[in-house]
């Protein structure tokens, strides 16, 4: 009996249930990947920075997205109980009890959350290797990927789903005992007195939302902290109970008066529609509200794994402009290494420098300072300094590795005023930091000056730049890197203060000496090829988890809007039907589900892209970095994709429709 | 309007299990005719109606209605006609319910882009009539089935239709209230000359017809003409359902 009345129930539903059992073993399935590769032993040995950041990001990861996968879950494995509220009912009134009735629900449930975990967990063992070498691929690591999977992984994944399927199972039969202690079989009432208010609330809460969005704005560029955080969090409870509220109170409000003017609500089909689509929205209030803030969410974070990358990518840019770059202490061991390996060289630079104490009067500190002059700066290549303003013969350019650093700019005035020992002042509005040989090679402030002033500097320490570009790489060995690494910061200079800068002293120094006075120690060379190999495992670690977190949004916002249009109950198929048997022809009909999936789709992404709009105020502290774009083109690829999953379901819809039709 | 229907067959069902809902039916209205369709329950009268009336096709045969073959029509012409010129009392009411009294009885009228003007009028008419104002702004759901049977007669008059399909309109209904929808049913017919197709179980509400046809198992059984006297009319239809073995007294005929 109770088999019976179970087994019917997924023949009844087996389209639903399909699309709910794959999305949820989808959802497993990568969770069950992504916890084993936390695991895997070769990449903790073979990749350095797994086991010092990646595992852990994984582990965090797989985290978030098992415990998105349970929210979708929780909140999608009701619609099959409240599909069948009907038939609980009837089999109330039949006289079975009612903990018969939540058995029969529980079993479900159970039945359903059991197959969805075999088979994730079967996904994860068959596609494990597949990811698995997609991620290597990705981060452009060369080793084959070997198919594991411990005991360890497993006996988590299997308490993991043992505890959620009876989580979710009991959920399932709280929700039945609800459904059937709700004697009325009545739809939810419209309750004006208590929508009206909300709708009203609302939007007010809305509103200020995108009004605290602009001075966030501010405050973050001013970077006031303590009252950043306090916006951010009101900017989290506005738009979430805003939005909340928008939808079950202002527009069935909205609906309810336009039914009511009767010249727009008398004419053609409107008289049926502006009902229906209330009570579609009353309806699915919950569901436009969840998938809202969760494509909000989503575009958030896309924005901010965007930045994340570019500022990776930047700085992997300013500190390595060269393949190779040396400097006078390290040129000749780099030189004889070059020949050896038969290194072919395409292009070789070379450029002095002079160093002096110099003071930035934004802050007043005292810092070393090195200058090029202009007829040098301008004979390096194009690519390397082409990220700052352009100068002239007569003009000053200051570089200033700080300009980069969030939270440096607020303060910075337009003209940067910079005093020098033993010479004149420096004042310029040129103000870069495209390094020319990349960023690690010196401390403080580089100047580019024009020639006479460089000429006439007296220079405490001097120094020379060289630059490589390589045709097939530097081939430099292994040996030879790690000699070179252990010079790294060996050599520098050090500071001696005193009552005015004229007097302060400057010396070059070696990493044995024993020095007083604050000291600043260079990198002494960068190679572009150690650093690209991290900048490479990092992008490529960061496309798979975007990758599969885009993936996975896709099908759960997908499914839970396609469910949700299809599980159309008995009252809302028969007054299709009848509407057709009254004469509105299937255009007509067609024109309803058309409208009814644009509204759904629509709205949803209107208020998202809202939101979303608060990660321009995030990267508002980042201005030499043009997120307006990116955020734009993100958006709208994901109202495109949406698109699609829209145009898809509204295809699906009508097909049902109009089969129950003929 | 003219209706003349020749030869329908209709099968419903897969080839083994099917039934021959219709088999074979020839029928001519004339322009204002009050016809009657009679028969035991499942013998086809609704499904007779059905195909009239374009809801569903025949797989046989033809409908014309004006010379115009309704069988050959596409699916958006059928439904502009059956807009326009129909008027429908269904079986089972086929009413909106999440639309209240008032909005289920104006559709037909805001289908056809009436103006508000002229819908409320001819509502405001309409209610009067049938005894029905004090429904106006209930719910559907709530009302009991006479009142729901009334609310779909006042929908389907509303527009004034040239051709009235009414299957089983009285069903539910007390005798007043079927005695004052006969009475206009028979009004509009006699002043406005609107064809009405009427099945009934009922020998009283048939007693309105200008004629009846019954059927049984899908064909028709036999004919009767109003000989002008509704009591007269009364006791052949009775007589007929007798030799028939169905109708209103002798509900279960053998093969149902
Ligand atoms: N949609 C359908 N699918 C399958 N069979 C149908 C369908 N509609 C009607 N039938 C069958 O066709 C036959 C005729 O049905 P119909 O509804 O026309 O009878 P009826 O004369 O209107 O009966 P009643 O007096 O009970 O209204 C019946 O045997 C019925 O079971
Ligand atoms: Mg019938």
């Amino acid at each position: 009996m109770f088999l019976k009345i179970i087994r019917r129930s997924f023949r009844t539903m087996k389209d639903s249930y399909l699309i709910y059992i794959l999305a949820c073993s989808f959802a497993i399935g990568i969770f069950s990947i992504l916890l084993s590769l936390v695991d895997n032993p070769k990449l903790k040995g073979d990749i350095s920075i797994w086991s010092s950041g990646i595992a852990n990001a994984t582990l965090g990861f797989s985290v978030i997205f098992i415990f998105c996968a349970f929210v979708y879950m929780g909140f999608v494995g009701g619609f099959f109980i409240k599909q069948q509220a009907h038939e609980f009912k009837t089999f109330e009134k039949f006289g079975m009890a009612r903990w018969t009735v939540i058995i029969i629900g529980f079993i479900q449930t159970v039945v359903v959350q059991l197959i969805s975990w075999v088979i994730g967990v079967l996904v994860a063992l068959i596609f494990q290797k597949f990811f698995g070498m997609l991620l290597l691929y990705l981060m452009g690591v060369k080793f084959g990927f070997a198919f594991l999977f411990t005991s360890n992984t497993f006996n988590l994944l299997l308490q993991i789903g043992i505890y959620s399927t009876l989580v979710f199972s009991i959920m399932n039969s709280f929700r039945v005992n609800r459904l059937l202690k709700n004697k009325k079989n009545r739809q939810k009432s419209l309750r004006l007195y208590l929508r009206i208010p909300s709708g009203i609330l609302g939007i007010l809460f809305f509103v200020s939302g995108l009004l605290v969005t602009v001075i966030f704005l501010g405050d973050i560029k001013g970077s006031q902290a303590d009252k950043v955080l306090w916006e951010l969090v009101f900017l989290m409870m506005a738009y979430l109970f805003g939005t909340y509220l928008i939808y079950f109170g202002f527009l069935p409000s909205l609906l309810t008066i336009l039914q009511h003017i009767k010249r727009i609500a008398y004419t053609g089909i409107n008289v049926f529609s502006f009902k229906y689509f209330k009570e579609r929205l009353i309806r699915n209030t919950s569901i436009l509200w969840f998938i809202t803030e969760l494509s909000s969410l989503a575009l958030v974070l896309l924005s901010i794994c965007y930045l994340g990358y570019q500022t990776i990518y930047n700085n992997y840019d300013y500190a390595h402009p060269f393949e190779l770059t040396a400097n006078q202490y390290t040129v000749k061991d780099i030189k004889k290494d070059l020949k050896e390996n038969g290194s072919k060289i395409t292009r070789e630079y070379k450029t002095k420098v002079k160093m002096t104490v110099v003071q930035r009067s934004s802050n007043d500190q005292i810092i070393p300072g090195t200058f090029m002059s202009y007829s040098d700066y301008k004979k390096l290549p194009k690519s390397n300094i082409s990220r700052n303003p352009k100068i002239g013969k007569k003009d000053f350019l200051i570089l200033d590795y700080g300009y980069s650093v969030p939270g440096y700019v607020s303060n910075q005035s337009k003209e940067a005023v910079v005093k020098v020992k033993n010479a004149d002042t420096i004042k310029s509005n040129k103000i870069g930091s495209a390094f020319p040989y990349g960023s690690t090679m010196y401390q403080g402030l580089m100047i580019i000056a024009p020639d006479s002033y460089y000429n006439d500097l007296d220079a405490s320490v001097e120094n020379t730049f060289y630059g490589w570009f390589f045709k097939n790489g530097d081939k430099l060995t292994k040996k030879q890197y790690e000699k070179l690494d252990s010079q790294e910061y060996t050599k520098g200079v050090s500071i001696k203060k005193a009552d005015n800068l004229d007097e302060t002293k400057l010396s070059a120094i070696d990493g044995s000496s024993n020095n007083t006075g604050t000291i600043f120690m260079d990198s002494s060379y960068s190679r572009q090829k150690s650093a690209k190999i991290q900048v490479d495992q990092i992008t490529g670690f960061g496309i798979f988890i975007v990758a599969l977190f885009s993936v996975a949004l896709l099908i759960a916002l997908g499914s839970v809007l396609t469910l949700r249009l299809l599980l159309r109950d008995d009252s809302e198929w028969k007054q299709l039907k009848t509407l057709n048997k009254i004469g509105v022809n299937k255009s007509e009909i067609k024109e309803i589900v058309k409208k009814e999936t644009v509204y759904t789709f629509v709205i949803p992404i209107v208020f998202a892209v809202m939101q979303s709009y608060i990660v321009i105020a995030l990267f508002g502290s980042f201005p030499q970095m043009d997120m307006l774009v990116p955020f734009i083109l993100i958006n709208l690829g994901y109202v495109a994709l949406y698109g699609i999953i829209g145009f898809v379901t509204y295809l699906i819809s009508w097909r049902s429709v109009n089969q129950k039709l003929n | 309007m003219q209706i003349i229907v020749k030869n329908i067959a209709k099968d419903y069902g897969k080839r083994f299990n099917a039934v021959h809902a219709i088999k074979d039916i020839g029928l001519e209205v004339k322009q204002g005719e009050f016809l009657g369709i009679m028969g035991p329950s499942g013998a086809g009268k609704s499904t007779l109606l059905n195909i009239i009336s374009t809801n569903e096709r025949p797989d046989h045969g033809q409908v014309l209605i004006d010379g115009i073959d309704m069988t050959q029509l596409h699916d958006k012409e059928q439904a502009k006609y059956r807009r326009n010129k129909m008027g429908f009392i269904y079986q089972s009411f086929e009413l909106l319910d999440s639309l209240n009294v008032k909005e289920n009885i104006i559709l037909p009228m805001a289908l056809n882009h009436a103006s508000k003007k002229l819908i409320e009028q001819n509502f405001k008419h309409m209610i009067k009539l049938l005894n029905i104002e004090s429904l106006s702004k209930r719910n559907v759901d709530d009302l009991s089935l006479g009142q729901k049977q009334i609310v779909a007669a006042a929908r389907a008059l509303i527009n004034n239709p040239e051709i009235l399909f009414a299957d089983e309109p009285t069903g539910s209904l007390d005798s007043k209230s079927a005695t004052i929808l006969l009475n206009y049913m028979q009004l509009i017919n006699d002043k406005e000359k609107t064809t009405i197709l009427m099945a009934t179980h009922d020998a009283f509400t048939a007693s309105y017809c200008s004629h009846v046809v019954f059927i049984k198992d899908g064909v028709i059984f036999s004919e009767i003409v109003n000989p002008g006297d509704r009591n007269k009319f009364f006791e052949q239809i009775i007589n007929m359902q007798r030799t028939i073995g169905g109708g209103s007294y002798f509900n279960v005929s053998e093969n149902n």
